[in-house]
């Protein structure tokens, strides 16, 4: 029960985050939905390591999936910040030339 | 009437998902920033429940204190231009995007749980294992070594390139003799 709660939970985020994604033309509200995806799916290897704890194999690679998320938010910021400074706006449907 | 840990366990799963879909459902950008801060403080509560101390640690102290401080120092610095102060300010999202982007976020999360929930049921669940941190150190240096150090580099790929990409560009030198000073960089001139 404890793990179809957590595996419940990780599953609503993923949701939440596939409509933040889907939806916002804000950069920084899509790169939220992002960062909830990677919450969901860390969530759910750790709920999953639950039923088999004599390894450790799903906690770490939640942890190395909370490294990246990271390393994925500072660089996704530079690049909203980049976006504003090109575009002069953060929305997504401006951003629509490969090379400036 | 629940035992406590059962009883905090079913608070702090509504409350994440609570507040995951505030974060889906308003329109601002800061209150959508604080309310992912909330977010995440739950998903750090519920790692404790799978028996992830470290990892529920590691959460509040990267992601939480990390990642999500990141975000809000982005939001809060430029809020001029997510507040709406541009003269071109954020559409509203229209309800034509809303409606299947909802319908494909619901169908893949009834998908997930109709596959997995009943799966689950028929999982044994061992007894809870005891301290986790010893073992973790031990993977680290052993058998996840290769990932640790690969791990390593990319952080420091990761701040070399995000520092570079958010530098102030170069303002050009003046040449000498020249009546008029030289513009800096300046950005790309607005679609027309």
């Amino acid at each position: 029960m404890l793990t179809q709660v957590l595996f419940g939970v990780a599953v609503l985020l993923l949701g939440c985050g596939v409509f933040l994604v889907l939806t916002r033309r804000n950069a920084v509200m899509a790169l939220m939905g992002v960062e909830l995806m990677l919450n969901a799916a860390a969530l759910n290897l750790a709920a999953f390591n639950r039923l088999h704890p004599t390894r450790l194999d799903g906690q770490g690679l939640a942890l190395f999936l909370i490294v990246i998320a990271a390393a994925e938010a500072a660089v996704a910021l530079a690049i909203v910040l980049n976006l504003y400074e090109r575009y002069r706006s953060v929305d997504l449907q401006d951003a629509d030339r490969l090379r400036g | 009437m629940p035992s406590l840990p059962e009883l905090l366990l079913y608070v702090f799963a509504s409350l994440a998902v609570l507040l995951a879909v505030a974060v889906a459902a308003t329109r601002r950008v800061v209150t959508a920033a604080f309310l992912l801060f909330a977010c995440l403080f739950s998903v750090a509560g519920l790692y404790v429940f799978a028996a992830a101390e470290f990892l529920a640690v590691v959460q509040v102290i990267v992601y939480v204190g990390g990642i999500l401080v990141l975000l809000l120092f982005g939001v809060m610095l430029s809020h001029r231009l997510t507040l709406g102060s541009d003269p071109r300010a954020l559409p509203q999202t229209q309800l034509t995007q809303v409606i299947p982007a909802l319908a494909a976020a619901l169908i893949l999360v009834g998908g997930l749980l109709a596959v997995g929930l009943p799966w689950l049921r028929t999982q044994p669940v061992p007894p809870a294992p005891d301290a986790q941190v010893p073992r973790f150190g031990f993977l680290l240096l052993t058998d996840w070594l290769v990932a640790f150090e690969v791990l390593s580099v990319l952080l420091l790929a990761a701040l070399v390139g995000a520092a570079y990409l958010s530098r102030r560009p170069p303002a050009q030198p003046r040449a000498v003799g020249r009546s008029a000073p030289q513009e800096s960089v300046s950005p790309e001139p607005f679609l027309p």
